[in-house]
């Protein structure tokens, strides 16, 4: 019999056709993307586009099959065309792309429409709620998988028809406030976050003098508690110069420890308020910091006594050790900082494989803890904790990646009379493995899905005449937005036909609102048109839909500017309550999401003997996506945005708060 | 060691897992700990038939870091297997496939096995076949030798006869056993684990007939499952039934028994589809003499054994009754009979996922193991799970 006689007798000669020809995107080559590849390519697809960033870590090797010890280091998405070359079909044709899915230049809207189906085996919401978008702009089906241990969910979603990604509210990580972290921690997440987030970003991370000097975001009424956290950050900056100015790096060591864990505790110390309900923190034995001062024969910071401690990172360390490993981890984090080509500006990230870093927050959130009186925690575990790692299994994996597959066989009407698209989640029943459900139709509130979504062509984007007052004009005149302002208010029809809307490109950048007419006689090229990016057109009254124009260039065009005509925009959807994700099983875990990505508190408990330490902690250090925003932004414009500001308001600025929180996991 | 003795909680004989192991496996840890990858470490395994499920299985045991692995299969590769097994695979492109076509299979697979974990035994054996080892079964003393080196026994793709004779092996020898098979969009996969003391969290359970009340509101079911894990200091001996009982079935151990009618009328497409298997199960043993792929040609004669199936089970679906089988039925039958044995991927894969994952649940006691009978839907993507008992 031939390779492919199985499939074809399974789903038909016909059927089995379309698959060989069928062009489809496999986004993401990890944990399910390698499983996932290889059932692609057993089934016979004809194209198989993969698109991963990553580089292969030794962590990946217990499930990702397709990497080896070799491999790490190299591209996912490279390492597995290569190793699966090895088994795919003749007629099978493999493109890998090391690069963001997200990166518009290399990915645009145009590439996207190759493909017959997109197949989604991602770690972070935000590159899901990317393909989403995309996926609802080219109304083009696809199917999005996640795993969280032994859990795991496939969901095939039909833009427009069922429920998209962005329908059912994801949970949002856990933050704590600032007051907690700073003056009174009473967990070991607390410490572990104070380690990584503040002590570390202060001392060795971007310079960041203002953000949290913001009297607001502490969070605390106390004037006292907020002038010593004040001051304490101030001498952080100091400490920070030492870097430079010891005479040793034992010296720098000692002169952190003792103004963290014995100056900063004593100053919290004399506010009574704070301590009339809680425990008092004990600072450090001074006379500990002596003793290693002394140690001029390095007999406890012997190298050999170091790596024996940090060899037994499932232990709990001493205080003692705590400090060792601290002194250690300060001592080298310094001598990376002194011998780089540009010390005073050089920065270190946290990086939970960076052992430097990891030692760094491991020990000094743990003599945090004892200081505090709170349990302390093995390195193992703070690990976990402050790189937001969560469980992996190949099973699950496999599983799911089985399930996504399968469920591909309903965009090529193979056994359409049978098999309708179905939601398929891990069963914790014990009469079920899984529990599958029919798709939901699509949310009416969805901010996502709701949206009206076109294409705004350009035939010379940088034709100089083309400014924003032509584009506004020919806004106005496609798009219809009389009948709201008819029925909304009785003055003449002039004024009726001038709609209040603001014009917002890129992620929010604001070009244009009623009041805010500046831009008017600007070209579209100065003020950053530019293909691949996306125009929102907003009802100021907030009642109409909001309308997602996608720019292309498009020279055939007889015309300068391209839009389609909108006769009637739609009303926004009431904001109601927003439905928290489907109603399958109420005993069911259901709001889980992603392999290495954002947890579930709720399956965490099922999962996790510590799941009180389980909680993500909000990334304030990192914000790649505003600094980009920063970058695309036009000096001459930010005076002009400070003084409208209404982009706060702007729903996309959401999206960015909630990327804040992506950035804090793992892989 | 014997498996007892493995799962022993006491039994600290085993070795410390070295830091690289630790870093090498530490996503899986953080999921089953220490112990349970300690316990994982010390697991020897034999597997019979390499297939596309097998082929599934292996990949998963090997990654997850078992002690051994021992293959037995003696068959040569043929070009349909390339369908889903993907070790069958030289040098680095397709050019080379078509000179593996003929040689023996485990030789073909065994170095692609190996790279996937340097620190498992693989170990295969082309010379024999299962069925030296079944006729004389362990009154064979180099037979029982080698059965006992092992913790666990798995077979894929094997005939009923075969499997009931193994399993009647494994359970002289107080070994696990899983058998499983899979047909295009189907399978399942059948465990014996003899006695099992569940140490897991009840709650987190797979499987909850150890409180043995299995048709109660989720509500009542809790409050069983608590109280029973009170009362027997969380721990829960779960009693399994061999391979027989698949052969054996009528009304009285029926994992059907206890639907009411109308369940029956919404759940008939769940349920035909387990019955399918079941029969094809129990026909095989019947007639081992036909070839699977000429099943569809003798249909009249699975028509047959499928209506005494609906009869012994008393399975009647609105009207319909033995010999007198309903259009609905017949055609998702026609869609069954069309897809046994044949190897899918996606199938072997979820299958062959569930089946390991199954292994190392009964080794972490993270989650209380299947008992005893998964089937696995891929038109529905519904995996039930049923306790097929004895006979009584």
């Amino acid at each position: 019999m031939a390779r492919d006689s199985y499939i074809q007798q399974i789903i038909g000669a016909e059927k089995y056709e379309q698959i060989k020809y069928a062009k489809v995107l496999l986004v993401g080559a990890g944990g399910i993307g390698c499983e996932l590849l290889k059932d692609l390519i057993l089934m016979g697809f004809g194209e198989i586009h993969i698109v991963d960033l990553d580089t292969i870590d030794l962590s990946n090797l217990n499930r990702q099959f397709l990497f080896r010890k070799k491999d790490i280091k190299k591209s996912k998405a490279f390492t597995a065309i290569k190793a699966v070359n090895k088994f795919k079909y003749d007629h099978t044709k493999l493109v890998p792309y090391m690069a963001s899915i997200m990166d518009s230049d290399t990915f645009n809207l145009a590439w996207f429409d190759q493909f017959h189906l997109i197949f989604n085996a991602l770690d972070n919401k935000d590159a899901r709620s990317f393909i989403n978008r995309i996926c609802l702009f080219l109304k083009k089906p696809f199917i999005e998988s996640g795993t969280t241990g032994f859990f795991g969910q496939v969901v095939p979603i039909f833009p427009y028809e069922s429920e998209c990604y962005d329908c059912t509210i994801k949970e949002t990580p856990k933050s704590f406030p600032v007051c907690t972290i700073r003056s009174t921690p009473s967990q070991p997440v607390h410490c572990i976050h104070w380690a990584k987030n503040f002590l570390f970003a202060q001392l060795f991370g971007e310079i960041n003098v203002s953000a949290n000097n913001d009297v607001k975001t502490l969070g605390s009424d106390n004037k006292e508690e907020i002038n010593t956290l004040i001051n304490e950050q101030n001498e952080l900056i100091n400490l920070r110069n030492s870097i430079f100015d010891s005479n040793s790096s034992l010296e720098f060591a000692l002169n952190i420890i003792k103004k963290i864990f014995i100056d900063d505790i004593n100053k919290l110390l004399k506010i009574d308020d704070l301590w009339k309900t809680r425990k008092r923190p004990i600072p450090l034995d001074i006379s500990l910091v002596k003793l290693l001062e002394n140690d001029r024969k390095r007999v406890l910071l012997k190298q050999s006594n170091i790596d024996e401690i940090l060899s037994n990172f499932q232990k709990l360390w001493s205080l003692n050790e705590n400090l060792i490993v601290l002194i250690y981890s300060l001592i080298n984090l310094r001598k990376r900082i002194l011998n780089s080509n540009n010390p005073r500006s050089f920065i270190i990230d946290f990086d939970k494989d960076d052992e430097d870093t990891l030692n760094f927050a491991a020990s000094s959130a743990n003599i945090r803890s004892i200081i505090f009186d709170i349990p302390v925690k093995s390195k193992f575990d703070i690990k976990q904790i402050a790189g937001n790692i969560i469980p992996a299994i190949a099973t699950t994996n496999a599983m799911m990646a089985g399930f996504s597959a399968l469920q591909s066989l309903n965009n090529f009407n193979v056994l359409q009379h049978y098999l309708e698209s179905k939601i398929v989640f891990t069963s914790i029943e014990s009469k079920s493995m899984t529990n599958p459900s029919q798709l939901f139709p699509g949310s009416k509130t969805c901010a996502s899905c709701t949206v009206l979504r076109e294409l705004l062509k350009i035939k010379d984007i940088d034709n100089e005449k083309l400014t924003l007052r032509v584009l506004l004009k020919k806004i106005l005149n496609n798009i219809n937005y009389k009948k709201h302002f008819k029925d909304s208010t009785n003055e003449d029809d002039q004024d009726n036909n001038k709609p209040e809307i603001s014009i917002v490109i890129g992620k929010n950048r604001l070009i244009y609102d009623i009041e805010f007419d500046d831009n008017l006689d600007r070209s579209l090229k100065s003020l950053g048109f530019k293909e691949n990016q996306i125009l929102t057109i907003k009802d100021d009254d907030d009642i109409k839909t909001e309308i997602e124009l996608y720019i292309l260039e498009d020279k055939t065009l007889s015309n300068d500017i391209y839009i389609p005509k909108i006769d009637n925009v739609p009303e926004k959807p009431k904001k109601k309550k927003p439905k928290v994700e489907p109603d399958t099983n109420p005993n069911e875990p259901i709001t889980f999401d992603d392999e290495d990505d954002d947890e579930n508190k709720k399956q965490d408990e099922d999962i996790l003997e510590d799941t009180d330490d389980f909680i993500t902690i909000l990334d304030d250090g990192d914000e790649p996506d505003s600094s980009q925003l920063n970058n695309t932004m036009l000096q001459e414009d930010i005076s002009a945005m400070n003084e409208k500001r209404k982009i706060e308001d702007h729903e996309l600025d959401h999206q960015t708060k909630k990327i804040k929180i992506d950035l804090s996991l793992d892989d | 060691m014997s498996l007892d003795q493995l799962l022993n909680p006491q039994s600290s004989s085993n070795e410390k897992l070295s830091n690289d192991e630790i870093e090498l496996y530490d996503r899986q840890i953080r999921l089953w700990g220490m112990e349970a990858q300690q316990r994982i470490r010390c697991t020897k395994i034999l597997l019979i038939n390499l297939s596309g499920i097998g082929t599934e299985i292996v990949k998963n045991l090997v990654l997850s870091g078992i002690n051994e692995l021992y293959l037995l299969d003696n068959n040569d590769v043929k070009e349909e297997d390339l369908a889903t097994q993907f070790f069958l695979t030289e040098g680095e492109d397709d050019l080379f496939r078509l000179d593996i076509i003929g040689r023996k299979k485990l030789d073909v697979a065994l170095p692609q096995i190996q790279e996937l974990n340097p620190r498992v035994k693989i170990k295969i054996n082309t010379r024999k076949s299962i069925y030296d080892f079944l006729d004389d079964g362990v009154r064979n003393l180099d037979n029982k030798d080698f059965f006992r080196q092992f913790n666990l026994v798995i077979s894929t793709q094997l005939d009923s006869i075969s499997n009931l004779k193994l399993n009647k092996i494994t359970r002289s020898l107080n070994l696990p056993f899983y058998a499983t098979s899979c047909h295009g969009l189907f399978g399942y996969f059948f465990s014996d684990l003899i006695m099992y003391d569940d140490l897991s969290n009840a709650d987190n359970s797979h499987n909850n007939h150890k409180s043995n009340k299995s048709n109660k509101s989720n509500k009542s079911n809790k409050s069983n499952k608590s109280d029973n894990t009170h009362n027997s200091n969380n721990s829960n001996k779960l009693i399994y039934y061999p391979f027989h009982s698949l052969l054996s079935m009528n009304c009285n151990n029926s994992p059907f028994k206890n639907l009411r009618k109308r369940q029956l009328i919404t759940k008939k497409k769940r349920i035909l589809i387990s019955v399918f298997i079941l029969t094809l199960i129990n026909y095989d043993f019947k007639y081992p003499s036909i070839n699977k792929n000429e099943i569809k040609i003798n249909e009249e004669l699975f028509d047959e054994e499928l209506g005494k199936m609906f009869g012994k089970l008393e399975l009647f679906f609105e009207d319909e009754n033995p010999g007198q089988i309903q259009e609905e039925t017949r055609e998702l039958l026609k869609v069954f009979l069309n897809n046994i044995n044949c190897e899918f991927s996606p199938i072997c894969a979820i299958l062959g996922g569930s089946l390991a994952q199954d292994i190392i649940n009964m080794l972490s006691f993270k989650n209380s193991p299947v008992n005893n009978f998964l089937v696995l839907d891929g038109l529905s993507s519904e995996m039930p799970i049923y306790q097929i008992i004895k006979k009584k």
